[in-house]
């Protein structure tokens, strides 16, 4: 009897509750060492100023936090800002845009196959060619586009060089280069919705919009919900691409607010400033999960 | 599965201790560059010669993605006591690591094992590249300058002449020859054939500096502590580059991150690049090309120019072999250096210019002509923040080529911004 | 007259997304065109689809180059390190999954909250303690450097939580009533179970794995660590290396192979994969 008792104050009995750590232990330690720490280090960070190579860490306070949101020359807001541009032409397309193509494969009947490699294809693609293939594309004088636009008698364009159109090409390019996971997951998704539903509601005199409306929309909620949370995440961590097509140009006007943490981390060699401007990222993303989480009604059970 | 990966893990084992035991014979040395387009196979077939001549020295040479990426590794690397033995460094990027004590000082008894001293070089050169508060951390492996890629075809086809002597000298000169070439081919009331492509966004910068230097002014205070861009010289410098799009109307008013594409194809008879473009040059196909010096838009005769040079990094312990091995393949490398000339540099060392395949090669022709500017070659400021200030610069010449602000306000705002860098200092 | 009128819309749809994917293609091989030019037929102009001249001699300078990390090398370092995180990761984040979703102890919803909210965070704000973690550890330049890490990710385990609540109970405590421990219950009755949320979970984390740009590019120096993005980087000249497009874009192509191939096969299974676990909030 003793025995017994004592024996159930071991993790290793399974019928001790806190056995269950033991499942956990691999992933904590993990968890712990490279997310937890480094991210109470990281607001650590944010209270010095530190340079990286050269003297050691002095402590600042809150002045990195001060000095992102209010030094006129400093190009944290004006980064976010162009991050925000980014995040409302990108959101929508990738999450409507997808949908759609997604529903349309999902309703043709010959060559799914094709349509679905072809547009998952660019995933794949490594960044440096993306950078070489559309770079040629784009360029003013000597780009495709150009040379076809001319032979259309249209007036050749700087879609990359101007401030009007340049960030709406990189969401174009990235919607290119992007699409094929969320176009993946809403046709798995699809796939999901049993087409005993759609068959009840033709025999009721639904047309197509109507089976979209009021059946494929409300059963992809789920789905919804976790490719515009993931959506704006990616938004607002986008770096490689605009790195590569204007590198944050003209005049910076198409600078994010990844590339500015990089640049200001790595560049400048202010690992303070780089760390403040992370966290005030986080506190935004967090925001924005919130009100998705409300705006799609998170928890709410689905019966199918 | 399971097999797998334990084959893996015997392999990484393997491989390991492989590594290890070759390293065990000879001095192995790291070398980094940022030298990724045709020049790194240069500098790999100079590795590679190394290697083969000394038995008792290996030299690993590894090729970086030039730009930030290369310097913040390179700081990354100091900082983890990883770094190289020797790497290749922007003379505007020394008083970085100088200021922070990443890169060795080069004393009196390191220059003796190299054998070098300043008669050896360009004055300019020895002096200016290398040094940061009189205090020698680089040894230069060159110099570049910029210069004007013509197309030979094209001048002639304009009635000007392509020979060296003939070619534009002052802003003047260069905006007419400019304006002979620039043409409406089929008549539709565009341009289709540009006198000169807008040149890439850092290579307008420093023909901006260059012209703030030939009115025999500076950007920076004396001090360096304010900038000074807004000054009747500042102004004038920018509005060249201006007119060129909107007054005269001769370069492509449309900037792009690849314009040496249209210079290739001959949409544009020429364009502004550095002494390393010659390798493109060379390469293009049907391109019948010459070279002239930068234009001179002032009256004094400076050009900017910068040097690659050899430093050596800041190890966790000191290891006086590796030292020496080190100092040994620079004196080899700098010994060789008409090779690495022809990768699309110009000499450090004088006595390059006398051998005679740098005098008459045609294939030598950008280095020879842009070589010129080495007697009269001046080197960016040397502070820590410059690659932040530089980066200013650039934007503001954009927007005002842009026409999103006016010269002058362009450069009130360059002054702000770079101001306020400085009063950060880094 | 009347098939095309009963097959208007299957006619429209195809006639619609046969655009689209041909411009989504269109890109790709361009891509594939120029990496079989000679570089100096690269930059023609009128642009040519069809190459003048097939040529492998891009492909034969990328696999034999003495300039950077040999190509077979770097597949070889992408190969050890994507499959190696690949299957750890699973069997890490499968463990804490399962305690997650079927055992109750003290402390699992703040553990589950601290972790779920970790997904939020930018990959940026831990990089410079990592790395700095990883270097006093002398992990640098080492596969684990690309590997350990990446085991950390909340993403995994979120997903196979997500995906466990879903599947019934039944079988579990039938096996439990049969007197199975709970460990012998996860690895007989649940692993079997949750196989389309892993092989899922096994392609995402392979891709990324592949694909990751930013952690090797600080974490791996030497030559013979660089993994195939970093190599692919270090092709790339930053002002003049259109004259070379034929071997950067050469490098691309055979870079992009093999996870092209594997995509093009396990197609069906992916989709049907993703479809199973049920990814969504």
């Amino acid at each position: 009897m003793a025995s017994n008792q004592r024996r159930k104050y071991l993790l290793l009995n399974e019928e001790n509750p806190l056995s269950a750590y033991l499942y956990l232990l691999p992933y904590l330690t993990l968890f712990v060492i490279f997310i937890a720490l480094p991210i109470l280090e990281s607001m650590q960070i944010s209270l010095y100023d530190w340079s990286l190579i050269g003297p050691p860490p002095r402590y600042v306070g809150l002045s990195n936090y001060h000095y992102i949101f209010t030094e006129p020359t400093e190009l944290f807001l004006p980064s976010l800002k162009n991050t925000l541009q980014y995040a409302v032409g990108a959101v929508p397309l990738f999450v409507v845009g997808s949908l759609f193509l997604a529903v349309a494969v999902d309703a043709v009947k010959r060559w799914k196959g094709f349509f679905q490699i072809a547009f998952v294809m660019p995933m794949v693609i490594n960044v440096a060619a993306i950078s070489i293939i559309w770079i040629w594309i784009f360029d003013p004088t000597s780009g495709l586009l150009n040379y076809y636009a001319g032979l259309l008698g249209l007036p050749s364009q700087n879609l990359l060089g101007h401030e009007e159109t340049a960030m709406w090409t990189i969401v174009a390019v990235s919607f290119w280069w992007g699409v094929g996971f969320p176009f993946l997951v809403y046709l798995s998704g699809l796939q999901d919705i049993p087409q005993t539903m759609y068959d009840a509601a033709r025999i009721d005199g639904a047309n197509a919009w109507h089976c979209f409306r009021y059946i494929t929309l409300p059963l992809l909620r789920p789905t919804l919900l976790f490719i515009s949370v993931m959506q704006i995440i990616g938004a607002f961590q986008v770096f490689g691409q605009v790195y590569i097509l204007t590198g944050g140009g003209p005049y910076d006007s198409t600078r994010v607010v990844v590339q500015h943490m990089y640049l200001t981390g790595f560049q400048y060699f202010e690992m303070g400033l780089a760390a403040a401007m992370a966290w005030v990222l986080f506190s935004i993303l967090i925001v924005f999960t919130l009100i998705q989480f409300k705006v799609f009604r998170f928890g709410e059970r689905l019966e199918y | 599965m399971r097999k797998s990966l334990a084959a893996a893990a015997v392999i990484l084992v393997l491989l390991l201790a492989l590594s290890s035991g070759i390293g065990a014979a000879k001095v192995t040395i790291d070398f980094w560059t940022l030298f990724t387009g045709p020049d790194g196979r240069v500098m790999g077939e100079l590795v590679e010669q190394f290697n083969q001549e000394h038995s008792d020295i290996e030299v690993v040479m590894q090729i970086l993605p030039w730009g930030e990426p290369y310097y913040s590794r390179l700081a990354t690397s100091v900082v983890s006591g990883e770094a190289p033995q020797v790497a290749i460094c922007h003379d505007y990027m020394i008083p970085r690591f100088a200021s922070t004590n990443s890169v060795l000082p080069i004393n009196e008894s390191m220059l003796e094992v190299l054998e070098m001293g300043e008669d050896m070089f360009y004055e300019a050169v020895w002096h200016n590249s290398g040094s940061y508060e009189g205090v020698r951390y680089g040894i230069p492996l060159d110099f570049h300058g910029f210069g004007v890629y013509y197309n030979v075809d094209l001048l002639h086809e304009a009635g000007l002449s392509s020979e060296a002597d003939a070619l534009p000298v002052t802003g003047d000169d260069f905006v007419a020859a400019l304006q002979k070439m620039t043409k409406d081919l089929d008549g539709d009331g565009t341009i289709d054939r540009w006198g000169i492509i807008a040149p890439l966004d850092w290579f307008r910068a420093w023909s901006l500096w260059a012209g703030v230097w030939q009115n025999g002014e500076d950007f920076l205070s004396e001090d360096r502590t304010r900038s000074t861009w807004n000054t009747d010289v500042g102004r004038k410098a920018l509005q060249f580059q201006v007119d060129l799009i909107h007054k005269h109307r001769v370069m492509s008013p449309e900037l792009s991150v690849n314009p040496f594409l249209a210079y290739y194809q001959g949409q544009a008879a020429t364009m502004i690049s550095g002494v390393w473009e010659v390798l493109g040059a060379e390469a293009a196909e049907g391109l019948n090309y010459t070279v002239g010096n930068h234009p001179l838009i002032g009256p004094e005769k400076v050009y900017a120019i910068g040097s690659h040079t050899f430093v050596l990094p800041v190890q966790a312990s000191r290891d006086a072999e590796k030292e020496r091995a080190a100092l040994t393949f620079i004196k080899w490398i700098l010994d060789h250096n008409l090779e690495w000339v022809k990768a699309g540099q110009c000499p450090a060392r004088l006595d390059v210019l006398r051998i005679d395949e740098f005098r008459n090669a045609p294939y030598l022709l950008p280095q020879r002509t842009i070589a010129e500017q080495g007697a009269f070659g001046r080197y960016l400021p040397k502070i820590i923040p410059w690659s932040r200030v530089q980066e200013r610069i650039v934007s503001g010449i954009e927007a005002a080529l842009l026409g999103k602000k006016t010269v002058e306000q362009t450069l009130i705002d360059m002054d702000r911004e770079i101001d306020a860098i400085l009063i950060r200092g880094r | 007259m009347t098939w095309v009128r009963r097959h208007s819309k299957q006619i429209v749809l195809l006639v619609i997304l046969t655009v689209l994917a041909v411009l989504w293609l269109l890109p790709i091989l361009w891509a594939i065109s120029t990496s079989l030019k000679p570089n100096p037929h690269t930059y023609r102009h009128p642009p040519r689809w069809i190459p003048e001249v097939i040529t492998l001699q891009n492909f034969r300078e990328v696999f034999f180059t003495i300039r950077t990390t040999p190509i077979w090398r770097a597949y070889y370092n992408s190969l050890v390190v994507s499959t190696s995180t690949t299957f750890l990761v699973l069997a890490v984040s499968s463990l804490a999954a399962y305690a997650l979703a079927r055992l109750d102890f003290p402390g699992r919803n703040l553990v589950l909250g601290v972790i779920v909210s970790s997904l939020l965070i930018p990959g940026q704000i831990t990089l410079i303690p990592v790395f700095l973690r990883l270097h006093r550890w002398g992990w640098l330049n080492t596969y684990k450097a690309l590997i350990v890490p990446a085991l950390a990710g909340p993403f995994a385990v979120f997903l196979l939580r997500q995906f466990m609540l879903s599947i019934p109970r039944d079988l579990e405590d039938a096996a439990r009533i049969d007197g199975c421990s709970k460990f012998r219950t996860f690895y007989t009755i649940v692993l079997p179970l949750i196989k389309p949320a892993l092989t899922t979970l096994a392609i995402f984390t392979f891709f990324g794995s592949w694909n990751d740009f930013m952690w090797p590019l600080i974490t791996m120096t030497r030559r013979n660590m660089m993994t195939l993005p970093v190599a692919l980087q270090a092709y790339l000249a930053a002002f003049n290396y259109m004259i070379e497009a034929g071997y950067i874009l050469a490098a691309s192509v055979a870079a992009t192979i093999p996870p092209a191939v594997f995509f093009l096969i396990f197609r069906r299974y992916i989709i049907k994969g993703i479809a199973l676990s049920g990814l969504k909030l």
